[in-house]
């Protein structure tokens, strides 16, 4: 029978991989990869491009570990989290200067009714979160998707507390006037 | 708490009210006994959010084992890198100042030039002895000479 693997924290795990330790790589990329994953996604709206940045990312902190000072008081997931939105910003840069329209993803099943709508549904929230400002955008996904407190997703973004909240508080408005008018509701 | 105030917090902090600063989630939620006004809010947000949690997208199912395989790849190629650079850095090694060796070598050496400085001032202590021995024996002689 196989066992369950101790549950470490990222931050444990972290730890070990600067002293080399392998297997703890392959833990903390096998365990924690999703979220990452999930903010470059959000950012990006291209799945291939998040795919590679949050490798790039991965491998940047596998071959200079050190890089990440638990001393200076940031957790881990705080500084990687940064690594990778800094990285996708870059991307986002370069791509400018070549603009390519990528379609939207979707992963509800076709077929039945509701299958239908809730596709429907989908595209239309992606596509809003795609008219976000892109700084909204990371807001929103680091303290809404991903759970951050505001001075963690302030310090990911490198801008002050009172500057996060303002650009949560402007996408959340936002998007709240078209989900609910969608809905058929009227927002506060 | 102002409806005002507690959409702000709403949207700062979500319709979790765990997630919120202690002082006001306790305002918040005495608030929230005495107001319909901001139980519709609570409301309307749980159901703005429950929209939002639709769009959340999933891991690839194989990124974690490409981005593994590329770090194996990464650490195959740091270690040909290492196993080259190593006689290169075996003769850098070998050509690097080493500051103990360097002064045994001036101890030596300086032990040596005494020793031979010694030596030297003794041939030539002796040297001088034997030409005033000459000398002297010469004139010596040259005065026998003369006087007979």
């Amino acid at each position: 029978m196989e066992t369950e693997p101790t549950p470490i924290s990222e931050e444990a795990l972290a730890l070990r991989v600067q002293k080399g330790d392998r297997e703890a790589f392959n833990r903390l990329v096998q365990e924690h990869v999703g979220r990452y994953f999930r903010i470059a996604r959000r950012i990006l709206g291209d799945s291939g491009e998040a795919e590679d940045i949050v490798q790039t990312a991965y491998l940047k902190f596998w071959q200079a570990p050190s890089k990440w000072n638990a001393d200076l008081g940031w957790k881990f997931s705080t500084w990687f989290y940064r690594v990778v939105v800094n990285l996708c910003l870059d991307l986002k840069r370069r791509r400018r200067e070549t603009p390519t329209e990528a379609p939207p993803e979707t992963s509800a099943e076709a077929g039945t009714e509701d299958a239908l709508i809730h596709r429907e549904r989908q595209r239309r929230l992606v596509a809003w979160l795609e008219e976000l400002p892109e700084r909204q955008r990371s807001a929103l996904q680091l303290c809404f998707y991903e759970g951050l407190s505001n001075e963690e997703a302030a310090q990911v973004m490198g801008l002050k507390l009172k500057a996060l909240q303002s650009l949560l508080m402007r996408a959340k408005a936002q998007l709240r006037e078209k989900v609910l008018a969608a809905s058929g509701e009227k927002a506060s | 708490m102002k409806p005002k105030v507690f959409q702000e917090c709403l949207d700062l902090y979500g319709a979790d009210l765990e997630r919120w600063p202690a002082d006001r989630r306790s305002e918040a939620q005495a608030a929230l006994h005495e107001s319909e006004d901001l139980r519709r809010l609570l409301e309307q947000e749980r159901r703005f959010e429950a929209q939002l949690a639709q769009d959340l997208p999933a891991t690839p199912p194989g990124l974690a084992q490409s981005i593994l395989a590329a770090a194996a790849v990464t650490r195959q190629e740091s270690a040909a890198r290492e196993a080259q650079a190593a006689p290169l850095a075996r003769f850098r090694e070998f050509l690097r100042p080493k500051p103990a060796l360097i002064l045994a070598g001036l101890l030596a050496l300086g032990f040596l030039l005494g020793a031979f400085e010694a030596e030297r001032g003794r041939t030539a202590a002796a040297t001088d002895l034997a030409s005033l021995y000459n000398h002297g024996e010469a004139s010596w002689t040259s005065d026998l000479n003369s006087s007979y």
